[in-house]
C-alpha cells in the first residue's frame, strides 16, 4: 500500500505545476523569469526528383522545392542550400535556394536549382537540403535521385582524304588526320571504339577498287595500326575515351600500301559502297 | 615505285570539318533488366539527343536472342537540331518456354549518315548491349526507397506526439490522485465508524 501511495504521490508531484490550475489559483504571487531559447529550423519536405538524363556536352538543370519550418517565425530562416553528392564525384551545389512561397508564419518554401554536368557519373545521387537560422541552428533533410547514362561523343572531321597517291606507295597518312573524338556524355567508351571500312570503288571504272584492307587506323600518328577488314568492324587498339570535361581521342588513318597495279587514274571513294563507320558499343 | 598519278584520291580535300553530336540516353541500371515471367511483354525507351545545330537522321537496328526484342515503330528517326525528345522503343516479349533465370542478350545499334562530301566519308554509330533476365513474379526490379514518406518526421522534434504524451500523463496523474483521495476518504470514514479498523 505504501509503495502504491509513493508512486501516486510521485506522479502527482511531477505534474503538480500543470495540475495546479485544475484545483484553482493560489493567492501567492510569483515572479517568473524566463529566457526564450532559439529553436532550430526544420527541413520538413523536399520534393521528389525524377530520374534525370544528362545532356550531351552541357549541363542538366535539376529543379526541386524544399520546405522549411522555424517555430521562431519564418523570418528566422537565414540560409537554405542544397548539395548533390555521390562518392568520388564532385559535389554539385546550389549555395542559396530561392524563396518562392510563404507557407505560414513559421514556414517557407524554397526552390533549388543545381546544374549536373554531362560527365557526372550515372547512378544514385544524394540530395541534401540544409537550412540554418539566424542563431546558427540548422537542420538537413536528405533525399536521392537517379542520374541516367548518356553515350554521346563528337567526331571531327567527318571525312578523310588522301590527296593524290601513286601505285605502290606505302604508309600514307590522311590529309585530315587526326579525327578527334570527344566524349560528350558520361559513358566510358575506352577500348570499345570500332571502325567498319568498305572498299573504295573507282568513280568512273567501278570494277577497280582499293581494298579496305589496305587501310589502317591508329591512336598514334603512325602507320601499321589496326588493319581494316572490308565490311567488318575492327576494334581500335589502345583507345581511351573515358567520361570527363575534356576527354578526347585522336584517330589516324593510313593507307598502308597503294596497290602496285590494276588501278587506273580516277577518283576512288565511298560513294558506291557507302561510308565508313566509327562506332562505340 | 612509279611516280605516276594513277590514283587520284582527293577532290574535296578539307571541305568537311563537321562534328557529329548525337547521343543516346538510357536508364541507370539498364544493363540487366529483370522481367517477371508473368509479364508477357515490356517496353523500354531510349532517348536520342542531337545538340548539333542541324537536324540528323539516324537508323536503329535491334538484335536479340530468340527474337525476344523488337523495335517498335519505324527504324529511321529524324532528330531535330538541339533536341533531346526523340525516343525509340524496344518491346520485349517473354518466350512461352522461358524459365526463371533465363538470360537473353539484346543489342541495338544507332547509325547516323556521314557527310556527302569528301572521299572517305565516315558516319557515327553507337550501340548498347544489355541482358534480359526472367525472374519470378515477386522479384521486382530494384526500386529506390520511397524516402519522401520519411521527410516530414526526419530531422525535427514532433510536437504533436509530445503534446499527446503530456496530456495522457497529466490525465493519469489526476485520475490517480482522485482515486487516492477517494480511498483515503473511505478509510477515514471507516476509521470514524470503527476506531479499531486498522
Amino acid at each position: 500500500m505504501n509503495k502504491a501511495l509513493a508512486i501516486i504521490i510521485s506522479m502527482l508531484m511531477a505534474t503538480l505545476p500543470m495540475a495546479q490550475p485544475v484545483f484553482g489559483a493560489t493567492d501567492d504571487t510569483t515572479t517568473v523569469s524566463t529566457t526564450v531559447g532559439n529553436r532550430a529550423p526544420v527541413v520538413y519536405d523536399v520534393t521528389d526528383i525524377s530520374a534525370q538524363d544528362p545532356v550531351e556536352g552541357t549541363t542538366t538543370t535539376v529543379t526541386f522545392n524544399a520546405s522549411v519550418n522555424d517555430e521562431d517565425g519564418n523570418a528566422d530562416i537565414s540560409v537554405v542550400n542544397a548539395t548533390f553528392n555521390m562518392t568520388a564525384e564532385t559535389d554539385r551545389v546550389d549555395a542559396s535556394c530561392s524563396e518562392v512561397a510563404t507557407v505560414n508564419a513559421t514556414a517557407k518554401t524554397y526552390e533549388c536549382q543545381i546544374d549536373m554536368q554531362f560527365y557526372d557519373a550515372t547512378g544514385t545521387w544524394d540530395d541534401t537540403v540544409y537550412a540554418e537560422d539566424t542563431g546558427a541552428l540548422s537542420d538537413t533533410l536528405q533525399e536521392s535521385f537517379t542520374y541516367n547514362s548518356l553515350e554521346a561523343w563528337t567526331m571531327t572531321p567527318t571525312a578523310v582524304n588522301f590527296g593524290t597517291v601513286y601505285l605502290g606507295q606505302t604508309s600514307l597518312g590522311s590529309n585530315d588526320d587526326p579525327i578527334v573524338m570527344t566524349n560528350k556524355g558520361n559513358y566510358d567508351v575506352s577500348g570499345e571504339i570500332t571502325v567498319t571500312a568498305l572498299d573504295l570503288v573507282g568513280l568512273t571504272t567501278p570494277a577497280e577498287f582499293i581494298p579496305a584492307g589496305n587501310f589502317s587506323v591508329n591512336v598514334a600518328d603512325a602507320s601499321s595500326g589496326d588493319a581494316m577488314v572490308n565490311s567488318s568492324a575492327i576494334t581500335i587498339t589502345g583507345t581511351s575515351l573515358d567520361r570527363g570535361s575534356a576527354s578526347s581521342e585522336d584517330l589516324y588513318f593510313y593507307i598502308e600500301e597503294v596497290p602496285a597495279s590494276g588501278l587506273s587514274y580516277q577518283v576512288y571513294d565511298t560513294a558506291t559502297l557507302g561510308q565508313w563507320t566509327v562506332s562505340t558499343a | 615505285m612509279k611516280l605516276i598519278p594513277l590514283v587520284t584520291l582527293v577532290v574535296f580535300s578539307l571541305l568537311v570539318t563537321d562534328a557529329y553530336a548525337f547521343g543516346i540516353a538510357t536508364d541507370y541500371g539498364s544493363d540487366l533488366i529483370n522481367v517477371p515471367i508473368t509479364q508477357r511483354t515490356a517496353i523500354y525507351s531510349f532517348r536520342l539527343q542531337n545538340m548539333d545545330d542541324s537536324e540528323m537522321r539516324v537508323s536503329v537496328i535491334v538484335e536479340s536472342e530468340d527474337n525476344i526484342a523488337r523495335l517498335m515503330n519505324e527504324s529511321e528517326y529524324l532528330i531535330p537540331a538541339m533536341s533531346r525528345g526523340v525516343e525509340f522503343l524496344i518491346e520485349l516479349s517473354v518466350p512461352n518456354d522461358a524459365q526463371i533465370g533465363n538470360i537473353y542478350n539484346v543489342s541495338f545499334n544507332v547509325k547516323q549518315s556521314g557527310s556527302e562530301d569528301g572521299q572517305i566519308t565516315i558516319g557515327q554509330g553507337m550501340g548498347k548491349d544489355f541482358q534480359i533476365r526472367i525472374v519470378s513474379e515477386n522479384m521486382e526490379e530494384y526500386a529506390p526507397l520511397d524516402r519522401g514518406s520519411e521527410a516530414s518526421g526526419d530531422g525535427g522534434f514532433d510536437y504533436t506526439i509530445a503534446f499527446v504524451g503530456i496530456v495522457v500523463i497529466v490525465a493519469l496523474s489526476i485520475a490517480g490522485y482522485l482515486w487516492y483521495r477517494r480511498k483515503q476518504e473511505e478509510r477515514n470514514e471507516k476509521f470514524a465508524d470503527n476506531p479499531y479498523y486498522y
